[in-house]
């Protein structure tokens, strides 16, 4: 199954996100080329007023003269993705982004595997909290068995929703689309309009030889998108080599108790990063900012990479010996570099009782040795009562 | 300062290569592999943060100090995780009330009764070879009498036991009256003695105690002190360091 995680308005939701005086304002993201401004993105009302994508802006302030022109900084919205990422790679490290879309819209594809049908739709809503947790922005997802059907449904859903289309139904689902949602090139655009195929069910109508007659192999592509029938694999983007995690404090720390909580609080959010990408790391940086913006870096380089949380507080707190600390603690910054697989462990299969509670397999030891007439679990009568003999009783263990 | 600055850069050259836990000062080292006694004061003063996992801890003192309280919160705390806790009531003065207003969870705790102090060792340390306790509270501060030739048997119980007990993840607890006797002293990571120093009283109620706890032994390193606890009867025991 692939799932498609689609954020519409996205560089004008971050930005009304980071700024939010800016809600309520059409917001025109513009991209300079040779001395002359696009539009590259827009927000929905910016849109009402007439503006597209690839307008110059002097078209577009004509059209929306309230706009709120801004400069698009690819840099900008980085962060924002990075964090989509980070959250999403706990389902799977098999995801692609759609680059092409951004930034007037946030797409993902997931490749999820084989799902049992009872499990998609709760994914579905994990994925959807994670990412409103993650980046704050509301997302929609779509799940099915390509990736282009998938993100049809996540179009047609609304945010924080999911729509989940079985394969049966992924042809109805399709039809109504326009042919514009294709991978078309502009010329091929141009002559599907001439022939007036406007919608996805007259192109699937046709037969694929002449579409393959008309436009060569891309024809052919089409004419299965058309049908909904998607074999393109989801093409997997490098996971992140570092690891970063930082706290800021409002008051300086000037106890070792306090800093030592919060490398273990620091520690744990990291081992469970490093558990979820199956990774340890073999190099860690420690950045201090102390009061009056001076700053400590100290690194490591571990011969064997670590992965938990003891080994990670550890040697953070091996890193900050080696520091002179003549004020109070501002901020940290930990990144977890040179990751590397983790070690494959011993899996518990063996030791595994299903659940059962330690206290029976050694009441059974017990028993078994010296008999039942040892081995007792108090329970409460009556509490508060003023007899003592009243308030529990001795129960004797039996195992059946 | 001339001769700690190579000393200070092959330490640090031996943990570039090998890692930082290959070398490191015995007074730093820090174990998170610890119970927490539920009592922050006596928490910080113990050299692991708490009661020391894979060792034998003695709380030493007489009756109605604050031992068995002491016990009850390290067993609550280990509840917490989902371990599993046992009770080795000797002297058969085990209250289930008072255990659950400490914390304890009454269903995930297993009490023993032993006729004699003898199969209560030998249950110990069988309870130790299963491996499947986090804490083992064994009480015997009313049946033992001093040279009577018990804590010999107890001390080469605790000797016979402790290979065993490094390799798991068990706190033993004792509870004892106490005790100045070398062979077992020897064998323990931790001593405490408890002593109850004054009543706390309301009115004309008695509602707690002050009882004086005094590390006699950490093998941990940490500075040997004193440390006051106020131990309130109410519906949830609660105790505050002074």
């Amino acid at each position: 199954m692939i799932a498609c995680v689609f954020i519409r308005d996205f560089a004008p939701s971050v930005e009304r996100l980071a700024h939010p005086d800016l809600v309520g304002t059409p917001l025109l993201f513009v991209r300079y080329f040779k001395r002359k401004g696009k539009v590259v993105a827009l927000s929905p009302d910016a849109r009402a007023a007439g503006v597209d994508i690839g307008l110059f802006i002097s078209r577009a302030r004509a059209l929306c003269p309230d706009g709120h022109v801004l400069p698009y900084q690819p840099d900008q919205y980085q962060g924002t993705i990075h964090s989509l990422l980070t959250s999403l790679w706990d389902f799977t490290n098999r995801i692609e982004v759609d680059r092409l879309q951004l930034p007037q819209s946030a797409l993902c594809y997931l490749d999820l595997g084989r799902l049992p049908e009872a499990e998609v739709v709760p994914i579905g809503h994990q994925l959807m909290q994670v990412v409103q947790a993650s980046t704050g922005l509301a997302a929609s997802a779509g799940i099915s068995v390509g990736k282009f059907p998938a993100y049809l449904a996540a179009l047609t859903a609304q945010a924080r929703q999911v729509m989940v289309v079985p394969r049966d139904d992924v042809t109805p689902l399709v039809a109504p689309f326009p042919v514009s949602l294709l991978p078309l090139t502009p010329a091929a655009t141009r002559k599907l309009h001439l022939l007036c195929i406007h919608q996805l069910q007259q192109l699937a109508k046709l037969p694929i030889s002449a579409l393959v007659a008309q436009f060569g192999r891309p024809g052919r592509l089409w004419h299965q998108l058309a049908h909904g029938w998607d074999g393109r694999p989801v093409i997997p983007g490098q996971m992140p080599t570092t690891e970063t995690l930082s706290r800021q404090f409002d008051d300086p720390v000037e106890d070792q108790q306090r800093l030592e909580r919060t490398f273990q609080q620091m520690a744990e959010v990291l081992a469970s990063r490093l558990e979820a990408r199956s990774s340890a790391v073999h190099q860690l940086h420690l950045t201090i900012r102390l009061d009056g913006d001076k700053k400590c870096f100290e690194r490591l380089y571990l011969l064997q990479p670590v992965s938990t949380v003891s080994g990670l507080v550890e040697t953070l707190m091996q890193l900050i010996q080696r520091m002179t600390i003549t004020r109070g603690i501002r901020g940290i910054e930990v990144c977890l570099a040179h990751r590397v697989p983790a070690t494959p462990r011993q899996l518990p299969l063996f030791s595994d009782r299903s659940g059962r509670h330690p206290i029976l397999d050694l009441v059974q030891t017990l028993t078994a040795r010296y008999g039942q007439d040892y081995c007792f679990q108090a329970v409460l009568d009556e509490r508060g009562s003023l007899l003592p003999e009243s308030r529990f009783h001795l129960q004797r263990v039996e195992i059946s | 300062v001339s001769k700690s600055k190579p000393l200070q850069h092959t330490l640090w050259e031996l943990q570039r290569r090998f890692g930082p836990q290959v070398v490191g000062l015995a007074s730093a080292k820090r174990s998170t592999e610890s119970i927490p006694t539920g009592f922050g004061a006596l928490d910080e003063a113990l050299s692991e943060c708490g009661i020391a996992r894979k060792h034998t801890t003695a709380f030493t003192g007489f009756p109605t100090s604050g031992m068995t309280t002491l016990a009850l919160h390290v067993m609550a705390n280990a509840q917490k995780h989902g371990e599993a806790v046992v009770y080795i009531d000797r002297d058969e003065t085990f209250d289930g009330d008072y255990a659950a207003r400490c914390g304890v969870d009454l269903s995930h705790l297993l009490l023993i009764t032993p006729k004699k102090n003898a199969l209560a060792l030998q249950m110990t340390a069988d309870i130790v070879a299963a491996q499947l306790a986090a804490v083992l509270v064994l009480d015997l501060i009313s049946h033992h009498r001093p040279g009577n030739g018990q804590r010999s048997e107890l001390a080469a119980m605790l000797h016979r036991t402790a290979p065993t007990l490094f390799k798991t993840h068990c706190a033993l607890l004792l509870l004892l009256p106490p005790t100045a006797d070398e062979r077992l002293t020897a064998r323990l990571h931790t001593q405490l003695l408890i002593e109850r120093t004054a009543w706390l009283r309301h009115h004309h109620d008695v509602c707690g105690y002050r009882t004086q706890i005094t590390i006699l032994k950490d093998r941990g390193g940490a500075v040997p002190r004193q440390i006051e606890l106020d131990i309130a009867f109410a519906s949830v025991v609660e105790g505050g360091g002074t």
